[in-house]
């Protein structure tokens, strides 16, 4: 009994130690990893003088551990693990709630003053960018969304920091900032706080969902009324609601590997009568605003809308009537400019974080009727990305 | 190169096992020189150049135990000399390395002097292989072990892998004869590896969850810690030292069992201990027993006055602080045992003896919980600000709430893996008379349990990044 209890303990050991390697030589290699959203470690290049101090060969851990076998798998199973059998409330810096899954926030000293300081930074910056819109006749509007976190703050646990005291402030004090610099904004907290903001956001992703948008999108129609540049609006009757039966893949469940059950999905709205236009990225014709696969099995992200993040997309309706829009801004800006494009005469919407061209050289080639900034709550004192221009 | 690495684990272990047995057993010679260049390569992989560091260590530590041996028997003055050299030489290599830096910035500091210190990085496991190279040269000098005219077993000696840069500090004498002539058997092997699967879950699965836990708290302004982060700072760190090095020196013994090798024990449930006085016999053993044989003894232990008693017992404890570190925290921290251990020796033992088991464990814990609060400090202010902290009672905080619930099944396992239930479990089972009944109760379950922990941590080792050994530093 003793022996055979020898030979299987040597058998499951080295089982365990050579069979990893052995599956890591024989399995393809990958450049990306999905869940992680980058790009993994690639072989390391030799240098003598990396050699001698020691950090060359380190790297080949850093490669290792990236392309070893069965990686997803093992981070799925940890995630899985600390999730679901140890019950953990943080699991890769994602809190697990009931209803929604939401950032890990580290506590924060908030100095006040440092805020008010960054406000003014950034309403002086927009300010410039006012002025430069108002040169080529345009009207500029700051359109502030609240991110999924800071919508959702109530559903951290009591003891957690949900950072509503710092978006709070920041809030207060930006659009103070842009009031005394006369700038226009939309300031969706106003109005999603007193309707069914819920319905609004996704549970595993940081966005808002269409319901989000489509009411941002009335609310900038709203704004734009005013000015008599809402000519080409549409009401939710002039729309089809298309609720995808895909298993929605957000950015938060994909930080837990999918580990948590948290069902979500995706509807998009297209217009009843169909209005013919020409898309264009980066000078690339592609004639689709919705990016769905056809197989229902396969998982989808927020890439449904738009295709996900690009440089500079254009889209001309090819109705002189109607205003020209420029849009700028993250992600967020994806399902706004679905519906967006239906109410313009062209649309053009650019990523400053994929992009090196200046927003002002955009406003001199394009001159546009409307320029939209469009940034979630926790980005507004961000000087990075759409923050850069 | 540490344990908890994926190219340790995965191309390392696996490269080492498969060269190392591919070789006849009858060719020691060729095994042990495998095992070398296994040792030199894991030692090489974080730090090349201070392999040669490593290599002048080896040939001072050889060449000396063989002049010590050549002399010893007419020359007893050339011997004593050469012994003499060696410590020094080895000793003047771990001052220079590991605490030129800080004693020149003290000086520079008192007497504000404007010059910049050069940093010296200081070579991993300097501490340790040092002490080894000297044990075997004070252990020839005093016949307690043969010369070694093979300089490749001495190398072997000093920088066998398993030990190499977290100990536990391996006395020549106790693989002597290992070295020369050792039996790698299915048994050991099989009990190596449990012995290191156990170890590595250790390390990844409690002592890195509790590391972060005190890293987070004792990275806090001080000045404002609340008292409960401050003692749940104090305890998850006393959790994570404890199974971080125990854990360590377990892989160790288990790869050391696996090639045939038997280090010694380098902890036995020191968490249960009843006095300071226990609990140095049961916390890194290979230290205190090196410091014991090389340096307390021979200053006259405790067979001399009260003052020199007292003395030598500062004067080892102030050394084996050091020895942790070139701070002055860990200096205090060595004094601090220091005081209780002379203490207890010459008031509190009796006190101890009587009073309920209950009240001696609580008093050793609250004292060892304060030793690794000056421990993990960065500085002695920073200590004190810390422990007053631990005292300034308040409200609990919903941080201490969050930290707790998230670590509440790792803190409860911490508790229950801190005390020997399972060793006596073990002697409980091992009584069994029918030996095949008795594997079954006993090395079937936790041969399970341990290859189940293994994959555990591997799965924690892939997605995690916290995982360098505390050790290290020493």
């Amino acid at each position: 009994m003793k022996k055979l209890y020898n030979l299987l303990a040597i058998i499951v050991f080295l089982f365990i130690i050579f069979s990893i390697p052995v599956a890591t030589k024989l399995a393809e290699n990958k450049d990306y990893s999905f869940y992680e959203n980058r790009n993994l470690a690639t072989v390391p290049e030799y240098s003598t003088k990396e050699f001698l101090n020691g950090s060359y060969l380190p790297k080949w851990e850093t490669y290792l551990s990236d392309h070893i076998a069965f990686r997803d798998e093992m981070i799925y199973a940890y995630t899985y693990l600390n999730a679901n059998v140890f019950k953990k409330v943080n699991v890769n810096d994602i809190i697990l709630t009931n209803t929604a899954l939401l950032p890990y926030n580290v506590p924060r000293t908030i100095i006040k003053d440092d805020v008010v300081a960054s406000c003014k930074k950034m309403s002086d910056k927009l300010s410039a960018l006012d002025n430069a819109c108002k040169d080529v006749g345009a009207q500029f509007i700051y359109v502030g969304i609240p991110e999924q976190r800071s919508m959702l703050r109530e559903d951290y646990p009591d003891y957690l920091e949900n950072d509503s005291e710092y978006l709070s402030l920041v809030e207060a004090e930006f659009f103070k900032a842009l009031d005394s610099c006369g700038i226009e904004y939309v300031n969706m907290m106003n109005i999603f706080k007193n309707e069914d903001y819920r319905s609004y956001y996704s549970v595993t992703d940081h966005h808002y969902n269409i319901f989000g948008a489509f009411r941002t999108y009335t609310a900038i129609m709203d704004y734009l009324e005013i000015t008599d540049k809402a000519d080409g609006r549409l009401s939710e009757e002039d729309f089809n609601l298309v609720n995808l039966e895909h298993n929605f893949f957000g950015s938060r469940a994909r930080m837990i590997y999918k580990a948590y059950p948290i069902p979500d999905y995706l509807s998009y709205y297209e217009p009843k009568v169909a209005i013919p236009f020409d898309r264009y990225d980066s000078g690339v014709h592609i004639n689709r605003i919705f990016f769905v696969p056809k197989d229902v099995n396969e998982d989808i992200t927020y890439n449904v809308y738009m295709g996900g993040d690009n440089a500079e997309t254009y889209i001309y309706t090819n109705r002189p009537e109607l205003p020209k829009l420029l849009i700028f801004g993250d992600s967020f800006t994806n399902p706004l400019e679905t519906l967006l494009y239906t109410s313009f005469d062209s649309m053009l919407a650019i990523d400053l974080r994929h992009n090196n061209k200046s927003i002002y050289e955009y406003l001199n080639e394009y001159q546009p009727d409307v320029v939209l900034l469009v940034r979630d709550d926790t980005c507004y004192l961000s000087f990075d990305g759409n923050g850069k221009f | 190169m540490v344990f908890s690495s994926v190219i340790f684990i995965f191309v390392f272990l696996s490269a080492a096992f498969l060269l190392y047995f591919i070789v006849p057993k009858k060719f020691r010679g060729l095994r042990n020189i495998v095992l070398l260049i296994f040792s030199l390569g894991f030692y090489a992989w974080g730090e090349p150049r201070y392999i040669i560091l490593m290599l002048f260590s080896i040939i001072i530590n050889y060449v000396s135990g063989l002049l010590v041996d050549v002399f010893k028997e007419k020359h007893k003055r050339a011997s004593l000399i050469t012994l003499i050299t060696c410590t020094v030489l080895n000793l003047g290599l771990l001052a220079y390395f590991k605490y030129f830096t800080f004693f020149a910035e003290s000086f520079v500091k008192a007497f504000g002097i404007d010059i910049t210190v050069a940093q010296i990085l200081l070579p991993i496991g300097i501490s340790f292989y040092t002490f080894q190279g000297l044990s075997y040269v004070i252990d020839v000098y005093r016949c307690d072990a043969p010369s070694q005219k093979n300089p490749l077993n001495i190398a072997l000696y000093i920088s066998l892998f398993p030990q190499l840069i977290a100990g536990p500090i391996v006395r020549y004498k106790t693989v002597a004869e290992e070295i020369k002539t050792r039996n790698e058997t299915a048994d050991d092997f099989a009990s190596g590896a449990r012995r290191f699967m156990f170890g590595f879950a250790k390390k990844m699965l409690l002592a890195n969850t509790m590391g972060a836990v005190a890293d987070e708290i004792f990275a806090l302004s001080v000045e404002s810690l609340p008292f409960d982060l401050a003692w749940l700072g104090a305890i998850t760190f006393q959790f994570q030292i404890y199974f971080d090095f125990s854990g360590y020196s377990d892989m160790a013994i288990g790869l050391g069992k696996m090639f045939g090798f038997h280090f010694l024990e380098n902890f036995n449930y020191p968490l249960i201990s009843k006095s300071v006085t226990e609990f140095w016999r049961r916390w890194h053993m290979s230290l205190g027993t090196w410091f014991r044989d090389y340096v307390y003894i021979p200053l006259g232990g405790n067979r001399t006055s009260k003052a020199r008693h007292i003395f030598n017992i500062l004067v080892v404890w102030t050394l084996t602080g050091f020895w942790h570190g070139a701070n002055w925290t860990f200096m205090a921290w060595g004094v601090y045992f220091a005081i209780f251990l002379i203490l207890e020796k010459y008031f509190l033992k009796k006190l101890l003896d009587k009073i309920p088991a209950v009240f001696s464990h609580i008093y050793c814990l609250f004292l060892t919980t304060i030793s690794w609060v000056i421990f993990n400090s960065p500085s002695l202010s920073f200590a004190f600000k810390y422990i007053g902290r631990m005292f300034s009672f308040g409200q609990i905080t919903d941080r201490f709430v969050y930290l707790v619930i998230q670590n509440a099944l790792c803190l409860v396992i911490c508790i229950f893996a801190s005390m020997p239930i399972s060793k006596k479990l073990t002697q409980l089972l091992s009584k069994i008379k029918n030996e095949n009944l008795r594997v079954l109760a006993t090395d079937y379950p936790a041969g399970i349990l341990a290859a189940i922990l293994f994959v555990i941590s591997i799965l924690y080792l892939i997605n995690t990044t916290f995982n360098a050994f505390i050790y290290f530093r020493f």
